[in-house]
């Protein structure tokens, strides 16, 4: 699975914000804000990857456990397939 | 879902980054091929500065200023002819920069420069060229409908 092609993250103000240009603005036509964690799952996703990538990867960079990042990624990942976002 | 005007956003982070709809900004800017970066201004905004703002029946729109008044500025889209006289108080904010292809651009970069230099010096020839295209594909359209 993997975002709809266009998305743009961008972080330069000390703010996680994603934005839809081409493809994926068919079907989004808002902004994302988000926190680090979120904007660092959403980059992920910019290729294609698999929820247990997305696991190992969150595990390997926060101080987390399986449990916490599964959920955080369950949800982040409902959120966007509401959004129309995911091509899986 | 929170949803809020961009006056709000700007009003609230001071920053918003939004998708490009419309052709009026080409080449530069494409319909929803691009993202911009607006920011609230914080001073008097300057001849090319691309302006956002807000016209009396509710539309926005981020077009570029190409005179700047007393208390108006001149504005025309890079792919327009017509200018638009464009009060203080309709501005609601200024391009900082834009995403091309994934790559972020600022309005300080000197490849973006260089367009401008080029594209806004030359508008009277822009803008001559641009309303003969748009003729010959108003004749065009008119002959094909017969």
């Amino acid at each position: 699975m993997k975002l709809k092609n266009g998305m743009i993250t961008d972080d330069s103000n000390g703010e996680f914000i994603a934005v839809a240009t081409g493809e994926a603005s068919r079907y989004f036509n808002g902004l994302i804000r988000s926190n680090s964690t979120a904007d660092y799952i959403l980059r992920k996703l910019m290729t294609e990857t698999t929820k247990e990538e997305l696991l190992e990867s969150v595990l390997d960079k926060y101080d987390v456990d399986d449990d916490t990042a599964s959920g955080d990624i369950d949800k982040i990942l409902m959120q966007l397939r509401e959004l129309h976002l995911l091509d899986e | 879902m929170m949803n809020s005007t961009i006056e709000e956003t700007l009003d609230r982070f001071g920053r918003i980054i939004q998708t490009t709809v419309g052709d009026s900004m080409q080449p530069m800017l494409k319909n929803r091929k691009n993202a911009v970066v607006i920011e609230k201004p914080d001073r008097c905004l300057k001849k090319y500065d691309i302006a956002l703002y807000r016209r009396p029946d509710g539309k926005y729109v981020l077009h570029r200023i190409i005179k700047v008044c007393k208390n108006e500025y001149i504005t025309c889209g890079d792919n327009r002819w017509t200018k638009e006289r464009v009060p203080h108080s309709w501005i609601i904010g200024v391009t900082t920069g834009f995403y091309s292809k994934g790559r972020f651009i600022t309005v300080n970069d000197l490849r973006y420069r260089a367009y401008v230099i080029l594209w806004c010096t030359f508008f009277p020839v822009r803008a001559f060229v641009l309303w003969f295209i748009n003729s010959c594909r108003r004749v065009w359209n008119k002959c094909l409908r017969r």
